[in-house]
């Protein structure tokens, strides 16, 4: 749904991983906003209902942007900064703590 | 020498933290954020600052990194106590601030606008989009929907022209009659404001270029799962459907209450801005007389008053740490005073150009996003049972359960006991929180008991 905006500032990249994927990002941008640039249909489904949800507040109030950011599942993408090899997963099955645990 | 916690490094913070190691106090600040700023100042030590505004929060960050105190960004309170205590976690890792005073500086969250659909991909608020431009300088891709209303909403179209972006069109929320209504608050107003209004004025006459639909009453966002398109209709019974994939929503903003609320301290209804705030002397000392409040966390008034009042604070914890005679602090408090009573002036206008919508509210509506709970379910409890309240409704349909702790459905919960109950809103209630006040796994809070060990 976004894009970025040219120039103002040259910015140090890193590669992070989204879904297996490698990508070039800005070092220290939100990974709500990788996320947001590479996708419009959203980043996880909710455990009740499974509905699709993407990020909402990008101020870390609303929980929607919940994603597995370095193994570590429902951390919120938009209180997350982006840094080198960072590997993240959107989370669009239901979380399973089990396999956090086998890790 | 008297400890000090702070918590949040946006404008009250910072001038606080400033004041308070001019004054000899061992500060500590600690911030969810990478780097200093707030949300107004988001990115503010690396970005270009754009105008007067901006360049004073450049000048204070400064000021913060060099006034010698201790700075731990990225972390996040989880409990704050009085006696006093901060209970924080940094990378995995829990630990206690123990202090004399906690100056709470948290801010301000934007008003829950629910309508059908809002939870979809593809609807986000206004400062999510203004927070994607400060600190990933990116805006959206396509021509863009707004909804709502606010000077929030007029500042970050103008940002999102100025950075190359385009508006598909407004649907303006504001009611009626509000400019007439507003006629005698504007003298009351221009001592603090003007400048402000100038540069609203000038918002507005670029925005005439903008389609604008005004006096609406009902949105909703179709789509499946993503947004498609938003249907409308307008106080005079106009209804139409506009294809998007992007709506950008705002209804104001309400002071961030879940940390005061958790620690215990009494908290009041603003009729004005149709909030609940902390209820403070005018040096923000709350209830809990070692716990300060500064900031739009306090009461809004917005970034520039935020800088006075988080010196006003300083003040007061100076006073109550016996650091500073009673004099002195009248003498240095006044002025400051003077002028937050004209930033209240000037905020008594835009509440009443801006004052906070309820859309309508069909049952199918979501007024829980966490736990999925539709309007519906929550009419049909507070039905016929006149004495539930918030946490009875939270207890039945586990609204307010999930893990944003009802900063989402907090206000909608309270609409709907008016609705359905009547009677004042300070007598409606709201929901009780508990720490954390963000989530901590069993590993972070097993590390706290480590270290004490």
């Amino acid at each position: 749904m976004y894009r970025k905006i040219g120039g103002e500032r040259e910015q140090a990249k890193v590669n992070v991983r989204v879904d297996g994927e490698v990508h070039s990002v800005d070092r220290g941008e939100p990974v709500a906003a990788i996320l947001l640039r590479l996708s419009d249909n959203g980043v996880r489904r909710t455990p009740i209902s499974g509905a699709v949800r993407a990020p909402f507040c990008m101020m870390g109030a609303c929980f929607d942007c919940l994603v597995e950011i370095d193994g570590r599942p429902s951390t919120r993408s938009c209180m997350t900064f982006a840094q080198e090899g960072m590997e993240i997963r959107r989370q669009m099955t239901r979380p399973n703590p089990s396999r956090e645990h086998a890790a | 020498m008297s400890k000090v916690v702070i918590v949040g490094a946006g404008p009250a913070g910072m001038s606080a933290a400033v004041e308070l190691r001019r004054l000899r106090c061992e500060v500590t600040v600690i911030d969810d954020q990478p780097s200093p700023g707030g949300r107004i100042f988001a990115g503010i030590e690396t970005r270009q600052p754009h105008g007067r505004e901006d360049r004073s929060g450049a000048t204070l960050a400064r000021h913060f990194r060099e006034s010698g105190g201790t700075y731990l960004s990225a972390t996040e309170a989880w409990q704050i106590e009085s006696g006093a205590k901060v209970f924080v976690t940094h990378a995995g890792q829990a630990r206690v601030l123990e202090a004399d005073f906690v100056l709470l500086a948290v801010g301000a969250q934007e008003r829950p606008m629910p309508f059908p659909g809002w939870e979809r991909p593809g609807v986000m608020t206004i400062g999510a989009a203004q927070i994607l431009l400060k600190t990933a300088a990116q805006v959206p891709r396509e021509p863009v929907w707004l909804a709502g209303s606010g000077p929030l909403l007029l500042l970050y179209a103008r940002q999102l022209l100025d950075a190359g972006g385009s508006i598909a069109g407004l649907l303006d929320t504001t009611p009626k009659g509000r400019v007439w209504q507003a006629r005698g608050k504007v003298y009351g107003a221009l001592r603090y404001g003007w400048r402000d209004m100038a540069r609203g004025l000038n918002w507005l006459v670029q925005m005439r270029g903008v389609r604008v639909i005004r006096h609406i009453v009902g949105l909703e966002a179709v789509g499946d799962p993503t947004l498609s398109s938003i249907r409308y209709r307008t106080a005079n019974g106009v209804a139409d459907e506009v294809g998007a994939n992007l709506l950008l929503i705002h209804n104001g903003v309400v002071p961030a209450i879940h940390a005061t609320l958790s620690a215990g301290c009494s908290h009041r209804w603003n009729a004005d801005q149709q909030c609940l705030e902390p209820a403070c002397d005018e040096f923000g000392r709350t209830s809990q007389p070692d716990l300060f409040v500064a900031g739009d966390g306090a009461a809004i008034n917005g970034a520039r008053a935020a800088f006075l009042s988080g010196r006003l604070a300083a003040l007061g914890i100076a006073h109550a740490a016996g650091l500073l005679p009673g004099e002195e602090v009248a003498r240095s408090a006044a002025r400051l005073t003077r002028v937050l009573n004209d930033a209240r002036g000037f905020r008594r206008l835009i509440d009443t150009l801006y004052p906070p919508v309820d859309l309508d509210l069909p049952d199918d509506t979501m007024v829980c996003r966490c736990e999925e709970v539709t309007a519906s379910q929550v009419r049909e409890v507070l039905s016929g049972r006149p004495h539930l309240g918030a946490d009875g409704v939270k207890m039945i349909t586990r609204a307010g359960m999930g893990p944003c702790q009802g900063r989402q459905c907090g206000y909608t919960i309270h609409r709907l006991i008016r609705e359905l109950h009547g009677g004042p809103p300070e007598d409606a209630g709201f929901l009780r929180v508990r720490p954390p006040l963000k989530p901590l796994t069993l590993g972070e809070l097993a590390s706290l008991e480590a270290q004490s060990a």
